[in-house]
């Protein structure tokens, strides 16, 4: 039996953060998942270009990496803010106050839902849902939950993701 | 050694379980009371939250919702050995919400920490 030629891949893994994570996972199509959020872990985000990166890595083709990137909502191809106030829109929340308390929000940092501010400090995110509906309204702030919010305890999160 | 048990669920964290915790850690070390604070899976009770269980001689008493502000006020009442205080909910098996529930899968949900297996296995012996 004569031995199977491999097409080695010869760009250096330190051409591109997405890679030395692929090969972190062996090269594993099944890790895409993992690779995707170690990715973000050092990143912040997923960049969009590291995306054919992975596809070819992992031998998947873009439109399947994509696809991955893009359904789950925790995944972002755009670099967010320094901090991350995701307010919870599920009916709970929204029967105790949760509209009102986005509307504040929304009103103080001067963005909508989905929007990061002007100076790059804050991404507002809407999230269904936290599962804090027995201390509803509920937030969360840089992947802290935060419950039972209201206008008093809100104002020194904003202080403090502002400052 | 004072027993008291928190509740580290994620709804309990949410109102400042954590903050709570460590208000009542420092407190007892600035009174020279020795305490050991286990942190418990939830009883379920959120709107108690963040709920403060104590060890005594007739079994677990409650109080809650318990604010950082109040941890002074609760030493003040002694609630380190069930004390009388606002937020006293008495014994915590006697609170109708849980003493009217046939509990089966979450029959140790809030007695325990979630991740010790020594503190399992009696409870788990003692039902089979």
């Amino acid at each position: 039996m004569t031995a199977k030629t491999t097409l080695i891949d010869v760009t250096s893994p330190g051409a591109s953060p997405a890679l030395a994570i692929c090969a972190r996972h062996a090269n594993k199509p099944d890790a895409l998942l993992e690779i995707l959020h170690d990715l973000q872990e050092e990143e912040g985000h997923v960049p969009e270009s590291s995306l054919p990166v992975i596809a070819r890595a992992l031998n998947l083709s873009r439109a399947e990496v994509y696809g991955v990137a893009t359904f789950y909502h925790d995944f972002h191809l755009k670099p967010q803010g320094k901090h991350v106030i995701r307010v919870c829109r599920a009916e709970a929340c929204q029967s105790m106050g949760g509209r009102e308390l986005q509307a504040m929000v929304e009103k103080f940092l001067n963005i909508r839902m989905g929007g990061t501010t002007s100076d790059n400090k804050v991404t507002l995110e809407a999230t269904y849902c936290l599962g804090l509906c027995a201390t509803a309204p509920a937030i969360m702030v840089d992947g802290k939950p935060v419950g039972r919010v209201d206008a008093a305890k809100m104002k020194p999160i904003l202080a403090e993701v502002t400052k | 050694m004072i027993r008291l048990f928190l509740t580290r669920d994620s709804a309990a964290l949410a109102v400042g379980a954590d903050e709570v915790a460590d208000a009542i850690a420092a407190e007892a070390r600035a009174r020279n009371i020795e305490v050991s604070i286990a942190r418990t899976s939830s009883r379920g009770m959120f709107w108690l939250e963040p709920f403060v269980e104590v060890e005594t001689a007739a079994g677990r008493v409650g109080y809650g919702p318990v604010a950082v502000e109040d941890v002074k006020p609760l030493f003040d009442a002694n609630f380190q050995s069930g004390g009388q205080h606002p937020l006293l909910q008495g014994k915590t098996d006697d609170i109708p919400y849980l003493r009217n529930q046939e509990r089966l899968t979450f029959a140790r949900a809030g007695l325990t920490e979630p991740l010790s297996v020594e503190q399992y296995r009696p409870m788990a012996a003692s039902r089979v």
